[in-house]
This record gives structure tokens, C-alpha cells and sequence, in this order.
């Protein structure tokens, strides 16, 4: 492994091993096995799986053949492929930069351009006002934010619908300590826009756990709570219920909101509680809605008041 | 060789048109020195072509639309199952297309592997002091590379629509969102609508991903290796190496023989890893909802320290004149990246502005020759590092049995504490290597050994 800068003109020691030349015959049995496994081997959820291993095998031994092989011919070639070059300066000769300006200056002058600042003006005008429509183009990439902006799709009286069921969600249908997701009736694809920001987690609290907020007395029904499941930091789906502590914890960045008193943040990057959902129970026992949420839901924005 | 090989006839054509002789010969004997951090923007460059390359086989069979479809392929557990037309051609990728996963995975552990490799080409770079004049102008480039390479990541894995990227596009929305006065207009621009828009983000996301960004990308890098190309390599002083040579390697036969020996090095480690370490099974993330999430979601590895620093953010969020500015979001995912990555970008003119050296440079420094500089490089590696492990502040507590809470706040204290002390232990590290070494060749004088330390990392003798 001779790496020494040298200009003696003695041929490498001995010819490139045998090894090398091993190395490029395994690289030509990996392609032949990449191909075999391509052509012979069934496809499919198990056989794919396999196959998929025996070609990148195929593919991994081929390369590595090749890797190993090339640089080790290039370690075991002739010193003289070492060598030192000369570095030129990085600048241009003194007088080179002014004589390009100059011709620059000279060509703004022969067009006319130094001495018609009009003209000048004119052509620059122009040219920086060509993109303008093509920018104004861009417009159209979405709409005005402002009205649409937070739209959900709770209105009062609309059925919580359960995620899971598809039903509407009945009074009976938690256990103590249980958690499911709602939608709107009409719009519980979460999928779409509008029904996606409209998503609402029912927590069953245990009896007398409850400490509704101040104007709040009448939006629970019994020991259920409805709260909005897109967080107020980042808009994750808020997912995770502890029973024992009955914190709800968003598994994006780990906001904790504390169900019992209005899903006040307990701890995390969020800064406002999730908004609750009023609900009530009909004649018929189902879940519906009193009335929409009283702001907008998720994260916080600069349109928000 | 008494016969003519055939490539001086392939010459001969290509001379008698373009008169490239003489200068195919002189660029053949171009020389490249050998230290072995020289290697790793080569890996990147290497990635780069493979993700081209896979990517582009990818293209042929993936669908940039959220038309629900019910999956038919052959994976059994989520057949009939609704899910978008994206998420179904990438599961017939994975099962369907014969060498589909291997390539799929290839393509994603190089993308790991692409920002990996640029970030630590970075680290070489700005340690070794080869950001300075006239290297500042390839500096730029090279971090703008960077900050595209990251956006890149992001776009692709965006694409699948599985659960976990679309969590990853539901948080996208809200940083773009978190911007004030603007935010809510690039949020409806980008996704087409109120999140999650009515299909128009696919479409977008797949043109930024295969087209705009790649050809940013293969743009910068052309122009980044002509640079360098132009430029000539820096290189560690000592051994006969001075600011008016370079030594190493000709282009061709060695340098070129043990490059093209890397790529094939790197396509075999993508291949191997693609083979028996899996990434992004999407097929067990299952498909996007937006009313769901799994717990420990984590996103690629580059995107840790956004993720972090929006973990360890303080709940700050302020409302004044009719307006809201959640800093809870646009801090830690706006303002900190655009300091960051501002900061790289205008590093080498403020160590010229501040150390008054406009002086072209050619020779490397070694780390512990500026001790300032290598401090404020470890102190941005250290909070680099910091956000990163935040960005797992709900796995690292799970699997150590610690509590989330407490474990954050002590990384709220430490991404603050430790770029400080890492700052002043580099640099005081730094004085005491360069006295150790200062007290040795006092020792050795005396005892009338001869040494050479030329202040570089030679290559070894021997």
C-alpha cells in the first residue's frame, strides 16, 4: 500500500492479487442471484418477501464485489499515481476585473443606455415587472383563508356519531373510564376537509370526578365530557386517555390536557385547553350536540381573536 | 498491447469534433488528496445518484392521489380495506412489484443515509476551516443543499399517506399556519384548503418531491462540484503540502478507481441494509386518519430536532389588537430553523468580518487551532443534539423508566445550558492540546530529537 508521493518509475509489486480478481467473480454471482431470484421465484405477500431478500442480497454482494475489488486495485497500483500539481492563483491577473467592467460600461454605452436614463429606467421597469403575472398566477393555489378558516362541522342538535360503530353514540354505550371518537352526523369522513378539524373525543369520567367550569354546568351529560380531538398545539389527534389520572395526552408532543377541569393543560407546548363540546341527551337516549363549539378549533393562528 | 484499444478510435471521434484531447489529459492527471474526510461528500453525491436512480423507478408505479380506493394487492390484512389511491400504490410497490420493496427501501435508507453524509461533510467542512475564502461561495451552496435535502426527506415521506406521514403533513399545516400575519395564506396555498385540503396536496407534495427540489438539487450540486473542481481541494499542511500545491491522488487511474470502488461501497450498504433492516412499513402504520394517531410517533431521523424543539417549547402563546401568535409553534419550528440555518450560511463572512482575515486560505486548520470557531461549532452540534433527543422525549423515558415529565424539563434546562458549557470545555480543551503540544517540542528539542509537526494531519508514513 505504497502512498507515499514518489516518482520512481518501478511498476507495482507483482500483478493485482488474486484476491481482486475474486472479488469481481462474487460481484458477478451477486447479479446472477439478483436475476435467478427476479425470474424464478414467485411473487406474492410471503414468496415476495422472500425473493425480495434474495435480490437484495444479489444486489449487495454485486456491489460489494465491485467496492472492494476497485479499491484495492487502485491500493495496489504503481506509486506514480501519486503526485503533486501546482495551485494557480484564484484571482485574475491585476487589470483583468477592470478591463471586463470596462468592456461592460462600453457596451451600456453603445446601446445607448448610459447616456438615456429614460430608456434605462424603461427597460428595467419592464423587466422586473414581467414575472408579476406569473406570480399573480399562484393566487388561485388556495382560498382566501379568512372564512373558511376553522370551519366545523357541529351544529346544535347534530348526532355524535361513533368513529368505530358508525352509530349514533347513546348514553349507555361507555363504560366508567371509557374513550371513543365522534363525528358530526353528515360529515364523518375525517378524511375531508372541514369534517377532519370537526373530529371530538367523549371520555366517561368517573361519578363526581367532574368540576365543570363556570357557565359550563349544563355541557356534560351525567359523567360524559366532549372536548375537541385536535390539539391546540400542533393539531395531532389528541389519543392517549389515562384512566387513573384522567389525563388526555396528545402523542405528538406529549401536551397533557386534564379532562376533570375543562381539559386545561397540565403540561407541554400547548397553551389553551381544548374546546368543549356542549352535549345533551334526546328523548330517543342519543348523544347530540347543544350547540357548535364557541371558538375556533385546533392550533392557534394569527387571524384568531 | 500491440493493437489499438478502442477507446483511442471513441477519442479520436470525439476529438476530430470538440478538440477535447489535451484537456481530457490534463483533467485526467488532476490531483486529489487522500484524507479520508474527503470521502464523505462523496457519499452524499453517491446517495444522490441512487436516489435518483430509485426514485425515478419508484415514479412508475406510485399514484400522487387521495382518491379512496378499497386495496385489492396481496396483502392480506388490509385488503378491502379504504384507503387513498397513494396508499394503495405504495403497498403494491411493497408487494406486488417484483424488487418494488427492495427498491422502495434502498431509496429511503439513501435519503437517511444523504442527509446523514451532508450533515457530517458539513462538520468536516466548518472544522477544518475549509468554509474560508474562496471556499465561502461552495459554503453557501452547500448549506442550502443541506436545508433542500431536509425538505426533500420530508416531501417524500410525506407521499404514502400512511399514518404516520400524514401526521407529519397535519403538523406541516400548523408550523405554516404559526407564521405570523402570512401563515394562515401559505397554509391554504400550499394544502389548497382548510386541512386537509381537497386533494390538491398530493399532487403538489409528488412535483415537489420528483421534479422542483431534485432539480434545485441536481443544480447546486453541478455547480458545487464545478467549484470544487476549479478550486482544488484543500488540503492538511505538512509532508511537502503547502498553500501552492496540492497533493494526492491523479483523477485518473487511482482517485477514479477507488470513487467509483465507494459508490459501489455505498449501493452495497443500501442494498444490505434495504434487505434485512426494515424502513417505513407503512403496511403496519396503516393508513392515514386524521381523527387517529399512534402513540411514539417519531418522524426520519433528520426531522428529530424539529420535533424536539417543539417539545421542549414553553406553552407561550400571545394575543394583542385582534391577533394570536402561537410562539408555542412558530418559534421552535420557524424561527429556530431559519436562525440555524441563517447562522451556517453566514458564519465564514462573520469569522472574516470578526477576525479581520481576508486572506484566501487553501491549507486546513486543525480544530484545536481555533479554539473560538471549534467551540461554536460543539456548542451547535450539542443543541443540535439536544433537540434531537427531544424529539424522542416520550420513547426515551418509556424504555428507561423514567418520567416523561421531569425528563423534559431537564431537556428544557439542558438546551440551554448545553451549548454554553460545551462552548467554553472545547475551547479550554482546545488551549490544552495546543500547550501539550507545545510543551512536547520543547522536550524533544531538548533532547535533540527531530519531529515534524507541520500543524497538519498528514498522510500516515508507512
Amino acid at each position: 500500500m505504497a502512498k507515499r508521493e514518489g516518482n520512481d518509475a518501478s511498476p507495482a509489486a507483482g500483478d493485482p492479487s488474486r484476491f481482486v480478481t475474486l472479488m469481481f467473480l462474487l460481484s458477478i454471482a451477486g447479479s446472477c442471484l439478483f436475476g435467478a431470484a427476479y425470474l424464478f421465484v414467485g411473487r406474492g405477500a410471503r414468496l415476495g418477501l422472500v425473493q425480495n431478500e434474495l435480490m437484495g442480497t444479489g444486489l449487495g454482494v454485486a456491489s460489494a464485489g465491485m467496492c472492494v475489488g476497485l479499491v484495492l486495485l487502485a491500493k495496489s497500483a504503481s506509486p506514480r499515481t501519486h503526485g503533486e500539481e501546482e495551485r494557480e492563483p484564484h484571482a485574475s491577473p491585476a487589470g483583468e476585473v477592470r478591463q471586463t467592467a470596462g468592456l461592460a460600461t462600453t457596451g451600456a454605452e453603445q446601446l445607448g443606455l448610459r447616456a438615456r436614463p429614460f430608456l434605462r429606467r424603461s427597460l428595467l421597469t419592464a423587466a422586473g415587472l414581467l414575472p408579476v403575472p406569473f406570480l399573480l398566477g399562484l393566487r388561485d393555489l388556495g382560498p382566501r383563508p379568512r372564512g373558511v378558516l376553522r370551519e366545523n362541522a357541529w351544529r346544535a342538535n347534530s348526532l355524535l356519531i361513533d368513529r368505530t360503530s358508525g352509530q349514533p353514540l347513546r348514553l349507555g354505550d361507555l363504560e366508567i373510564g371509557g374513550v371513543t371518537t365522534v363525528m358530526p352526523e353528515g360529515a364523518t369522513d375525517p378524511t375531508r376537509p372541514v369534517a377532519a378539524e370537526s373530529a371530538v373525543v367523549v371520555i366517561r369520567l368517573p361519578p363526581g370526578v367532574n368540576q365543570p367550569l363556570s357557565g359550563r354546568s349544563d355541557w356534560a351529560v351525567d359523567d360524559l365530557v366532549a372536548y375537541s380531538k385536535v390539539c391546540t398545539h400542533a393539531g395531532c389527534p389528541v389519543d392517549l386517555y389515562e384512566q387513573q389520572t384522567h389525563n388526555l395526552l396528545c402523542p405528538c408532543h406529549q401536551s397533557t390536557f386534564y379532562v376533570p377541569h375543562g381539559c386545561a393543560v397540565l403540561f407541554g407546548p400547548a397553551a389553551r385547553p381544548l374546546p368543549q363540546l356542549p352535549i345533551y341527551v334526546d328523548g330517543d337516549g342519543n348523544l347530540r350536540a347543544r350547540a357548535s363549539f364557541d371558538q375556533p378549533l385546533g392550533p392557534s393562528f394569527w387571524e384568531r381573536r | 498491447m500491440s493493437h489499438q484499444p478502442a477507446w483511442r478510435s471513441g477519442l479520436e471521434a470525439a476529438d476530430s469534433r470538440l478538440r477535447i484531447a489535451a484537456a481530457v489529459r490534463k483533467q485526467a492527471r488532476k490531483v486529489f488528496p487522500d484524507h479520508w474526510s474527503f470521502m464523505l461528500g462523496e457519499i452524499a453525491l453517491y446517495s444522490f445518484v441512487i436516489l435518483v436512480l430509485t426514485g425515478t423507478y419508484l415514479t412508475f408505479f406510485f399514484r400522487a392521489s387521495d382518491t379512496p380506493v378499497a386495496y385489492q394487492g396481496s396483502y392480506l390484512p388490509l385488503r378491502g380495506v379504504r384507503v387513498s389511491e397513494a396508499y394503495s400504490s405504495v403497498l403494491h410497490i411493497s408487494f406486488d412489484v417484483r424488487a418494488g420493496l427492495l427498491i422502495r427501501q434502498i431509496h429511503h435508507w439513501a435519503a437517511l443515509l444523504f442527509v446523514a453524509a451532508i450533515l457530517v461533510h458539513a462538520c468536516r467542512v466548518f472544522f477544518t476551516g475549509a468554509f474560508r475564502k474562496p471556499r465561502d461561495v461552495n459554503w453557501v451552496i452547500g448549506v442550502t443543499m443541506l436545508v433542500l435535502s431536509v425538505a426533500e426527506g420530508f416531501a417524500g415521506y410525506s407521499l404514502p399517506d400512511d399514518l404516520l406521514s400524514g401526521t407529519g403533513l397535519r403538523i406541516a399545516y400548523s408550523i405554516l399556519e404559526s407564521v405570523p400575519v402570512v401563515g394562515t395564506y401559505l397554509a391554504m396555498f400550499l394544502f389548497g384548503g382548510q386541512y386537509p385540503g381537497d386533494g390538491a396536496i398530493f399532487p403538489r407534495l409528488f412535483i415537489i418531491h420528483v421534479f422542483l427540489l431534485p432539480a434545485m438539487l441536481l443544480a447546486l450540486v453541478s455547480a458545487h462540484l464545478m467549484i470544487v473542481w476549479r478550486q482544488k481541494h484543500t488540503q492538511f499542511g505538512g509532508h511537502g503540502k503547502n498553500e501552492d500545491n496540492v497533493v494526492g491522488s491523479h483523477l485518473y487511474p487511482a482517485y477514479a478507481t477507488k470513487s467509483i470502488g465507494l459508490f459501489f461501497g455505498v449501493l452495497s450498504m443500501l442494498a444490505f441494509l434495504a434487505t434485512f433492516a426494515q424502513v417505513n412499513p407503512i403496511w403496519l402504520y396503516g393508513p392515514y386518519d386524521p381523527s387517529t394517531v399512534s402513540a411514539g410517533s417519531q418522524p426520519d431521523w433528520y426531522m428529530f430536532w424539529l420535533e424536539g424543539s417543539l417539545r421542549v417549547m414553553p406553552p407561550l402563546e400571545t394575543r394583542f389588537w385582534g391577533h394570536t401568535v402561537d410562539w408555542n409553534v412558530f418559534v421552535p419550528a420557524v424561527v429556530v430553523p431559519v436562525a440555524l440555518f441563517g447562522g451556517m450560511l453566514v458564519y465564514p463572512f462573520l469569522e472574516r468580518w470578526v477576525s479581520r482575515d481576508k486572506a484566501k486560505h487553501d491549507l486546513l486548520d486543525r480544530p484545536r487551532d481555533h479554539p473560538i470557531r471549534t467551540g461554536i461549532g460543539v456548542a451547535t452540534l450539542s443543541y443540535y443534539l439536544v433537540l434531537s433527543v427531544a424529539g424522542a422525549n416520550d420513547l426515551i423515558p418509556l424504555t428507561f423508566g423514567l418520567d416523561m415529565m421531569s425528563f423534559t424539563r431537564a431537556l428544557q434546562v439542558a438546551v440551554v445550558a448545553l451549548p454554553v458549557v460545551s462552548f467554553f470545555v472545547t475551547r479550554s480543551w482546545c488551549h490544552r492540546l495546543q500547550l501539550s503540544e507545545v510543551a512536547d517540542r520543547v522536550m524533544s528539542a531538548n533532547r535533540g530529537d527531530v519531529i515534524s509537526r507541520g500543524g497538519g494531519y498528514g498522510v500516515p508514513r508507512g
